[in-house]
């Protein structure tokens, strides 16, 4: 929890993280951001997969159209601020020469894709949205 | 051979990253036009659906921006890790794109 606070902490003062440990090399840093801009674009993944489902799966009940659409809009924007705690642990964690973070946030989020695909395949069957 | 001039980048970092931030610019260029399919195509053009439309547009200009500056950087030959600020304000982008298809799906 602390260590939540401290990273939440920097997140708006990321400047602070160079004040820590040394500079690791170069490409370690590089490979972190390639790491964050990917997660950046999953979390533009599921935006777009949100509002395909408010535009394309017309079929569906307001409802649970627009229960699916926010799930997946509000999980592109935990994969945003995820992308940025990330990072910030994985350069603070390289610049101290520490073990790199671990994470349950992959596993989370692939069980809850999983989830969403199986919800929608019912959901398009049971009621034939994309007729 | 000088030996001035350091060694080549075994793995073309520079060039990887570079072409990471071009990617994700690309895509978030894709979700932004996306966008516009509700108050052009499906819906009318609301209020709402035009704003929310206009919000992830401006979040992928700022995106396109920091990208920009960003690419810049990445061409010394031993780029410096990312500044802190770009980071918040790339994620901040693709936040502010989710609260504009929110504000499509809910209001619009």
């Amino acid at each position: 929890m602390i260590g939540l606070l401290r990273a939440v902490g920097l997140w708006f003062s990321p400047g602070r993280v160079r004040d820590e440990g040394e500079t690791p090399d170069y490409r370690f840093s590089l490979a972190n951001e390639r790491t964050f801009l990917a997660w950046v674009r999953t979390g533009l993944a599921l935006v777009a997969g949100g509002i395909a489902v408010d535009q394309f799966a017309t079929g569906l009940d307001w409802p649970v159209r627009t229960a699916i659409a926010v799930v997946l809009l509000a999980g592109g924007g935990l994969c945003a601020v995820r992308a940025v705690n990330h990072w910030v642990r994985c350069e603070l964690a390289m610049r101290r020469r520490q073990d790199l973070p671990e994470s349950r946030f992959p596993a989370v989020l692939a069980v809850g894709t999983a989830l969403a695909a199986l919800l929608i395949a019912v959901a398009v069957v049971a009621t034939g949205a994309f007729r | 051979m000088t030996g001035t001039v350091p060694p080549r980048d075994p793995a073309a970092q520079p060039e990887r990253t570079d072409l990471a931030w071009r990617r994700t610019a690309l895509a978030f260029a894709a979700v932004a036009l996306f966008a516009w399919r509700a108050p052009t195509v499906s819906g009318g053009a609301t209020a709402v659906s035009l704003t929310a439309a206009a919000l992830c547009t401006a979040a992928w200009v700022v995106f396109l921006l920091a990208a920009r500056g960003r690419l810049r950087l990445l061409r010394a030959r031993q780029p410096a890790a990312v500044a802190g600020g770009r980071v918040l304000v790339a994620a901040g982008a693709v936040l502010a794109t989710a609260a504009g298809g929110l504000l499509l799906v809910l209001l619009g």
